[in-house]
């Protein structure tokens, strides 16, 4: 595999088991890895009548989270030997995984399902269904509760 | 490698005087299975579903009745919360870490800065991190690729996908699945027989073609099976039962309200027993243009 490989996390454990099989099909290929989280748009905080944090500061806060997790992430590949890059986006999960596909030049987006009760901007399997319909390379998807991880 | 690429930094903490039912709870709400408990803002133990279970009603009927039903309502967490746990910070080596996870039989180790918890270190987090280090050894690729293929616009590319993914001197299996669609409109007027031998010549026809897919000369080990019934239950079936690495599939285009309806990629991707490849016909033209 060349190129680079689109990997979408949102931040539960059992998204991160796609990291796995991305780490076998990268290792010694020279593919470099976008680790891509999306957050929602941040909201304005307000404690009564007073402003506690306007949105970019929110959004920048959630960025600043999101990369501290993702650079885990690219620890853990790094070890491999596999360059990485860091991505935050903030917006609509399908759309912002669209645009970094488009952005990277990705030829494969990665990603794993979640287990229920997902957060919003969590990979659920409606999304990984409007993903198939609309990513233009192949998708690689692990589904929660697999028996055998890689 | 250090305790802080591992670690988690979201997590919720727990007080000593909350009930273990509601300790369960929120525990079951986060997905995790052990949980700090504070005191003010240090560390003064952590309380793992474990404790929670040893802790509530016998799990023998017999045993259970006669103990009140309320159990966990009425305990907190002080009642089971492990004391006397060790910390680790953030620069610890995960080694470290490992060994007092195994030493000490814990579920979790706080991470704290100073006196604060800044993160839990899990028994997962590092049974995670081991795998990886183990699988590191082996070659890029999959062991074992399953390509489904249904000689549509999409089997070049999710062909030419799966031989890239399979790893040098792996095995990659292409099978096709023949779909009597028609049997249930002929089945009242034809003789089983004849039925079962139209399924047959269309079941040579699929292994003559798939032979003439073979044209990659990739230095796999080549399979070709052709079985005949639902393509995602055969698809399903024959992953588990080959113990496939990968399930290629590719993704046909879709125009109109079609577009809407799932198709086998979905299907597959619910259900597999392994990951999936969905691939777009267009895929190896795109992969070609890189």
């Amino acid at each position: 595999m060349q190129g680079s490989v689109l990997v979408v996390l949102d931040g539960r454990r059992a998204g991160e088991r796609i990291v796995g099989w991305v780490r076998r099909l990268a290792s010694g290929t020279g593919a470099t890895v976008h680790l891509l989280t999306v957050r929602e748009p941040g909201r304005l905080v307000r404690a009564g009548d007073r402003t506690v944090a306007f949105v970019d500061e929110v959004e920048a806060a959630d960025r600043a989270e999101g990369l501290t997790y993702l650079a885990g992430i690219a620890t853990r590949l790094g070890v491999a030997g596999i360059p990485t890059r860091l991505d935050v986006r903030v917006g609509r999960t399908v759309e912002a995984i669209l645009d970094a596909q488009r952005d990277t030049r990705a030829g494969l987006v990665a990603l794993a399902t979640g287990d229920g009760g997902a957060p919003r901007g969590a990979v659920t399997e409606a999304l990984v269904a409007e993903l198939l319909r609309r990513v233009p390379v192949p998708v690689l998807i692990a589904r929660a509760g697999l028996a055998r991880a890689a | 490698m250090r305790v802080k690429t591992l670690m988690r930094t979201r997590f919720s903490t727990l007080t000593p005087d909350l009930s273990l039912a509601r300790a369960r709870e929120l525990m079951a709400r986060e997905r995790v299975t052990c949980l700090p408990v504070m005191h003010g803002s240090q560390v003064a133990g952590v309380l793992s579903v474990d404790a929670i279970r040893g802790a509530g009603p016998s799990v023998v009927p017999a045993l259970a009745r006669h103990e009140p039903p309320d159990a966990l309502a009425r305990l907190t967490v002080r009642d089971a919360m492990r004391v006397g746990v060790p910390t680790v910070r953030a620069e610890t080596p995960v080694e470290t870490a490992a060994l007092l996870l195994a030493d000490g039989d814990l579920e979790a180790l706080p991470v704290v800065d100073g006196e604060s918890p800044v993160g839990m270190l899990t028994r997962q987090d590092v049974l995670g991190f081991l795998a990886d280090a183990l699988d590191g050894d082996r070659g890029p690729g999959f062991d074992h690729v399953l390509v489904l293929v249904d000689f549509g616009e999409g089997t070049d590319a999710a062909l030419a996908a799966g031989s890239r993914l399979a790893r040098r001197a792996g095995r990659l299996t292409l099978l096709h699945v023949v779909t009597p669609r028609w049997r249930w409109l002929l089945a009242g007027a034809e003789p089983i027989g004849t039925l079962d031998w139209l399924v047959r010549q269309r079941r040579d026809r699929a292994l003559a073609l798939l032979r003439q897919l073979d044209r990659t000369g990739t230095p796999l080990d080549l399979g070709r099976i052709v079985a005949v019934g639902d393509p995602v239950e055969q698809a399903l079936a024959l992953a588990a039962r080959l113990e496939a690495d990968l399930l290629v599939v590719g993704r046909p285009v879709r125009r109109g309200l079609r577009r809407w309806r799932p198709g086998p990629a979905e299907a597959l991707v619910a259900r597999a027993p392994c990951p999936v490849l969905a691939v777009p016909p267009r895929s190896a033209d795109h992969d070609a243009g890189r």
